[in-house]
């Protein structure tokens, strides 16, 4: 299947997020203080500790996006933004899959927002 | 010699107690005024209100009511003549009642529609939870079946209310999956952090808005309406400071020429809190999908049809930030 990535660089995918089912079908904004299942929870509780351990043994995570009501942009932009800020959008992009088949356009927004992640102090 | 003026400590005190006393007389003066019998200047809506339909004609009515309020006068509201009364303007007349901003914390009253079906919808929606009315007899009905909500939220989205939302909406639009209702979820999460009830731009941010969703069975169309009561778009912080880094401003003649900037993205908030410039923009982009049978902004004396890219300067100006959309249900 193709996951609408643009390389095929042979890395096995050996981990899943399935965000629906590991951490919420109503996702909100940007920061913890903005209120329940905001993009920075998601960041530090699950997205952090499993792209860290990606790297560290050289694999790739598939993220499946369906399931879920929606991704505001805030929640995106507090996540894989900031993961993208943190370590380079085309290291994050070696490490990270994903899938969506209920709704193809989440995968290029969010993308879109690793590879043009919002820095806050801009 | 002693000195005629008191010590700098007595000074201070003498001056702060000067100021408890002019608040006192003031607190009391407002007081007598909210409880004054006389003091009531009534507003009598004309037999139909539609304000995205006619929003100069109907916002007159508001403002007429907003500035009773601010020369300190309560205001009665006479809707016994009304037949038609849109859902969005029903949404607009309970949070502007029920704001201290409008109403400058003078008393309200009103009466109600003698029209049964329009005496229903108000009734239906919780209209009476938040504003009191004069009838003795009536009962409104209960918070939880009410279809008018507000919510006051210290920094807080409410994700819940818009997966309720969508929930609802799901089997009235024959969507198979939750995903399909991506672009009503979006609009609520983004329109509830985009509430900006003040223009200061302080940290501390309150989120204080209204929605209404109003089931319309005879056409199979469900009415929404979200809202907030405050400073309004034009004249919130991001759009001073997008207008005060202008260069040249002689080509702002009006907030119409800010709306492609504002709906483009290129207004962005200048203060610490980024995604409170996105807010519009991205609405701006969900509101393009098919599930949406109308769409409508209108903030300060600015109304935008989304679907059909189009807006108009109005005459009277809104207090606040309204989008109102509709969504035709589809038979199974």
């Amino acid at each position: 299947m193709d996951y609408g990535n643009k390389k095929t660089v042979k890395m096995e995918i050996k981990d899943t997020i399935v965000i629906a089912k590991d951490f919420t079908d109503d996702p909100g904004a940007r920061e913890e203080k903005d209120g329940l299942n905001s993009g920075e929870i998601f960041y530090k509780e699950l997205l952090l500790p499993k792209y860290l351990k990606a790297v560290e043994e050289n694999y790739r995570i598939l993220i499946d996006l369906d399931g879920v009501f929606g991704y505001p942009s805030s929640f995106v932009s507090g996540s894989f933004g900031a993961l993208s800020i943190k370590y380079g959008s085309e290291q994050v992009l070696k490490h990270l899959r994903f899938k969506s088949d209920r709704r193809p356009i989440r995968k290029d927004k969010i993308i879109f927002e690793i590879n043009n992640p919002e820095r806050k102090d801009k | 010699m002693a000195s005629v003026f008191p010590p700098e400590s007595n000074k201070i005190t003498h001056i702060h107690r000067k100021f408890l006393r002019l608040a006192k007389q003031q607190k009391l003066s407002l007081e007598r005024k909210k409880n004054s019998k006389t003091n009531w200047k009534k507003i009598t809506f004309p037999p139909r209100v539609k304000l995205i339909e006619e929003p100069n004609e109907t916002l007159a009515y508001f403002n007429q009511a907003y500035n009773y309020y601010k020369k300190g006068h309560n205001v009665d509201f006479d809707l016994s003549n009304i037949v038609q009364f849109s859902p969005e303007s029903i949404a607009v007349l309970a949070a502007s009642i029920a704001s201290f901003q409008f109403t400058n914390r003078m008393g309200s009253r009103g009466n109600m529609p003698k029209n049964y079906i329009l005496r229903k919808v108000f009734q239906d929606s919780g209209f009476f939870e938040h504003v009191n009315v004069l009838d003795k007899n009536f009962r409104a009905i209960s918070k939880t079946s009410a279809h008018l909500l507000h919510k006051v939220t210290n920094d807080k989205v409410v994700t819940g209310v818009a997966k309720d939302t969508c929930s609802y909406m799901l089997p009235k639009i024959n969507a198979q999956y939750i995903d399909d209702l991506e672009p009503l979820y979006v609009i609520l999460i983004e329109a509830m952090q985009n509430t900006n009830n003040h223009a200061s731009g302080k940290t501390e941010i309150e989120y204080d808005w209204w929605l209404y969703r109003y089931l319309d069975k005879n056409k199979g169309i469900i009415h929404f309406t979200f809202l907030d009561i405050g400073v309004g778009v034009f004249k919130s912080l991001p759009v001073m400071n997008f207008i005060r880094k202008l260069s040249n401003t002689a080509n702002i003649t009006s907030n119409l020429d800010l709306v492609d900037e504002l709906l483009s993205g290129k207004i962005k908030s200048r203060t610490k809190r980024k995604d409170r410039g996105k807010g519009i923009p991205q609405i701006y982009d969900q509101s393009k999908d098919n599930m949406f049978k109308e769409f409508y902004i209108l903030s300060n004396d600015i109304l935008i049809d989304t679907k059909k890219d189009t807006k108009i300067k109005l005459n009277e100006e809104f207090y606040g930030t309204l989008y109102y959309w509709t969504m035709e249900i589809k038979k199974q």
